[in-house]
């Protein structure tokens, strides 16, 4: 094949490559760097009672998906209880019942989750809010209209009705209604309905006078980083085709809120029998692995978007795996532009991409620091054996003995010099190294140790930059976000395959003819 | 940077991707390599087309056959991976004694360490890919002492690259005390141009630096010329035939006796030889691919050669 057609067909998978990008970059709008501020918390319910030998069953409210929140996990543990859950077709609320014959002494049951704050409109318009029912007559009780309680109430609403323009102000004129302690009506409303406290219970009440579709919601707020969270009760209305919730200060909806509904209602969080002194315990913490839980959520929502191959749908720990791989052409890539068109010298054609892979583990310095050791004792002990004279094979294999009891000792003192890194040193790829230590001894004798020096500086640079590359957090996500870019790479090495002009180190090579003076 | 590419360029200078491409990968079909990279074949091969080689006094193949060493009756001789690259494994042996046998440059070794390094040859330590090897012991070739003058130690060698049988660029090596007495120009050797058409020494080149003086003899080097050169170059054009290998760097000796000895054929010709002229290989390679057509014979091939790439004038 020429030149020409190789060019073109690497052109060819270059457009492809960047088709497949802007496709999903411009019409998916599939986010170009990972989303730092997304956010997701570890939310976790334990709840603890006293065992009587009865047979215990522990409804518990759990969580579920909504248009600002996506759970993305979750996991329930408890000692030998049988589990299952369902959902409230009328409150939409979800239980799980963990039931068991007979328990005695202390009992504790978790329910952890994972929650995913929606960044994305593609993704969010997945969790299509359920509409309320609409509200019938005989949902609200109406006494006569005389009567006082009923006047105040009906005035209430009339009045608030006339000061506002719609559903938000109407609930916003309502809470500063509501915290007027001098209106007689309100007080009268008050009195009328005990059992309603808060001013979103009282307000749920009234809106439900008026027509208006709402809901009380209990949850956490998630701006509480805490091990002793506390539940706490706001209003929801349904405006414009979704519900919002209501801040309990002002009665302004709020947007963008930190408010994770947990339940709907006024019921608690949980409901036993068969145990006593039962407390539960919430924590809420943010946590930080953000990109593993996104990729693991998003795995389920991707199926609807056309043309799009997602790993996302991955299983999470292929998803790590391919997080690594994809980039692992890009290493050979730049490890190619390093040898063909600047000219590096390298032991062995992809060690230094092999190393980088072990940099990621390790950071760069003390994949440095590590690398160096282990090869510059490998290389006293490679001496060592050469008076020996043993032959080849059997020398690799004590080279690699060797080698990975450097590892071993290496680990061993830092851990019990508390140097963490020494631990991920697993990850060095200790055939790599050991051949590294022999074809490096090897060339140590043959052709000095300048040219040995100079190789193994150049495979370190090569890994170095190849680090760079596949290291950068940005790579990894723009390739495991796109892996169409692929294609690109694909191109491009074939372009490099068929570069046919000078490496950097010809130059120097050559200077003699580009350079006169060398002329001596 | 860009400057001084163009000017590479501009001289015809090949580089590695260059010579890959263009002319390794074109013309040297990967199933003609192993005619070449086992210097065991090579011998058979040249034999068989009547080219002489330095003789071959064994082929050990294995550990179990390390005792042929002790069979060999020459006093003198080579022992080298049949797979070697680059020089790299070679052991010259010119005397053998009570107390083991000794080197080129003079060093006594023990026999053990000759089965050391026979053995390594066998694993596979010098052979491409560290496939296992076998080790040739053969005739150590007397160089022909025109030479002498101008070589420290060891044997200096004659390269000529053809182009589908057209040599195209010859220099000779000469080893070198920094060289250790091999002809390795990366080794610190000094590479000599040639002149095609006569077969003379035109200047050296050690380590990237025109010298005019052997370094360690003090003789100067230019105006030698090479005995039987038209032979040299017939035996460098015939391998075309022989081989099928379009591009190849064909690697002589001149023995006192037998005159022109073939010890390799090399399917990658480093680029060195370019230094060694002075003169980048593209142009006279493009003339050669453009004239092709109407040679069809080593002799006309090469006394195109002759004809055509005789030295240009220096201008210095």
């Amino acid at each position: 094949m020429t030149t020409r057609q190789t060019f073109i067909i690497s052109l060819l998978f270059i457009l492809l490559g960047i088709a497949g990008f802007l496709y999903k970059y411009m019409v998916l709008e599939y986010p170009l760097k990972a989303d730092e501020t997304s956010e997701v918390w570890s939310l976790e319910a334990k709840v603890e009672f006293t065992g009587i030998g009865r047979p215990v069953k522990l409804n518990l409210y759990l969580p579920r998906n909504t248009d600002t929140y996506a759970i993305v996990d979750e996991r329930f543990v408890s000692n030998n209880y049988g589990l299952s859950d369902h959902i409230d077709s009328k409150t939409g609320n979800r239980t799980a019942t963990w039931t068991v014959r007979s328990a005695s002494g202390k009992e504790i049951v978790y329910y952890n989750s994972v929650i995913y704050k929606l960044d994305s409109q593609i993704f969010a318009e997945t969790f299509a809010a359920t509409p309320p029912k609409p509200i019938k007559a005989e949902d609200v009780t109406v006494l006569p209209p005389d009567d006082p309680y009923q006047v105040a109430l009906d005035s209430l609403i009339e009045e608030i009705r006339a000061r506002s323009a719609d559903t938000t102000s109407f609930v916003s004129e309502l809470y500063r209604g509501l915290r007027d302690k001098s209106d007689d009506r309100v007080r009268t409303i008050k009195r009328g309905n005990k059992e309603y406290k808060t001013v979103p219970q009282l307000a749920n009440f009234i809106l439900k006078h008026a027509k208006i579709p709402s809901r009380l919601a209990n949850g956490v707020d998630l701006t509480q980083d805490s091990p002793r969270a506390s539940i706490i009760q706001w209003l929801e209305i349904y405006d414009g085709g979704r519900w919002v919730a209501i801040n309990n200060e002002n009665g302004v909806p709020v947007n963008a809120t930190s408010y994770f509904p947990w339940w709907y209602g006024t019921n608690q969080l949980f409901e036993l029998e068969g145990g006593a002194g039962a407390e539960v315990h919430l924590s809420v913490k943010k946590n930080t692995e953000q990109v593993i839980t996104q990729a693991i959520w998003r795995g389920n929502q991707v199926e609807n978007i056309p043309f799009a191959i997602s790993l996302f749908e991955l299983p999470v720990d292929t998803q790590l795996m391919f997080r690594i791989l994809l980039l692992v052409p890009m290493g050979g890539l730049v490890i190619a532009i390093l040898r063909q068109m600047v000219g590096l010298k390298t032991f062995g054609t992809f060690m230094p991409v092999l190393v980088a892979l072990a940099f990621r583990e390790t950071q760069l310095i003390w994949g440095i620091i590590l690398f160096c050791s282990i090869v510059s004792i490998g290389l006293l002990a490679r001496k060592f054996l050469d008076k020996m004279q043993l032959l080849v094979v059997p020398r690799l294999a004590a080279i690699l003995t060797l080698v990975i009891i450097m590892m071993l000792l290496i680990s061993y003192f830092s851990t019990k010099l508390n140097f963490t890194e020494g631990l991920s040193l697993s990850l060095f790829p200790m055939v790599i190294l050991t051949m590294t230590i022999e074809r490096m001894s090897v060339t140590w004798e043959e052709s000095g140790a300048k040219s040995a020096m100079t190789t193994a500086f150049g495979s370190l640079v090569a890994a170095c930059i190849a680090y760079a590359v596949i290291g950068n957090q940005y790579m990894v996500h723009l390739f495991f976000v796109f892996p169409e870019l692929l294609f690109c790479v694909l191109g491009v090495a074939l372009m490099v395959g068929r570069y046919n002009g000078y490496k950097l180190s010809e130059l120097i090579r050559f200077k003699f003819f580009t350079n006169p003076g060398a002329v001596k | 940077v860009i400057l001084r590419a163009y000017k590479l360029h501009k001289l015809g200078i090949l580089g590695i991707n260059g010579r890959n491409l263009d002319y390794v990968l074109k013309y040297n079909k990967r199933k003609y390599y192993p005619l070449v990279d086992d210097k065991f074949k090579t011998k058979t091969l040249a034999l068989e087309a009547d080219i002489p080689t330095p003789e071959l006094y064994c082929v050990i193949r294995s550990q179990g056959e390390m005792y042929k060493l002790n069979e060999i009756e020459a006093d003198s001789f080579v022992i080298k991976p049949a797979r070697g690259s680059g020089g790299e494994g070679i052991l010259i042996i010119r005397g053998k004694g009570a107390s083991g046998y000794r080197k080129g440059n003079g060093v006594i070794i023990s026999e053990a360490e000759v089965r050391y390094h026979i053995s390594n040859i066998l694993s596979g330590l010098y052979s491409l890919g560290g496939r296992p090897d076998k080790a040739l012991i053969e005739y150590a070739v007397n160089f022909d002492p025109i030479f002498n003058p101008i070589t420290y130690q060891g044997v200096p060698d004659i390269r000529i690259i053809a182009c589908c049988g057209v040599p195209a660029m010859a220099m000779i090596r000469l080893p070198t005390r920094e060289s250790d007495g091999k002809a390795n120009l990366h080794k610190g050797g000094i590479g000599v141009g040639l002149n095609m058409q006569t077969g003379e020494t035109l200047f050296g080149v050690q380590r990237n630096t025109v010298i005019t003086h052997h370094p360690d003899t003090g003789h100067p080097i230019e105006g030698y010329t090479i005995p039987q050169w038209e032979k040299l170059l017939e035996i460098a054009s015939r391998f075309y035939g022989i081989t099928r290998l379009g591009y190849i760097g064909v690697d002589l000796v001149l023995d006192q006796k037998l005159g022109p000895l073939v010890l390799e054929v090399n399917a990658r010709p480093g680029l060195s030889i370019q230094i060694a002229n002075r003169e980048g290989l593209l142009p006279r390679l493009r003339k050669i691919e453009a004239n092709l057509k109407n040679l069809t014979n080593s002799a006309e091939k090469v006394n195109f050669s002759r004809q055509h790439f005789a030295p240009r004038p220096i201008s210095n």
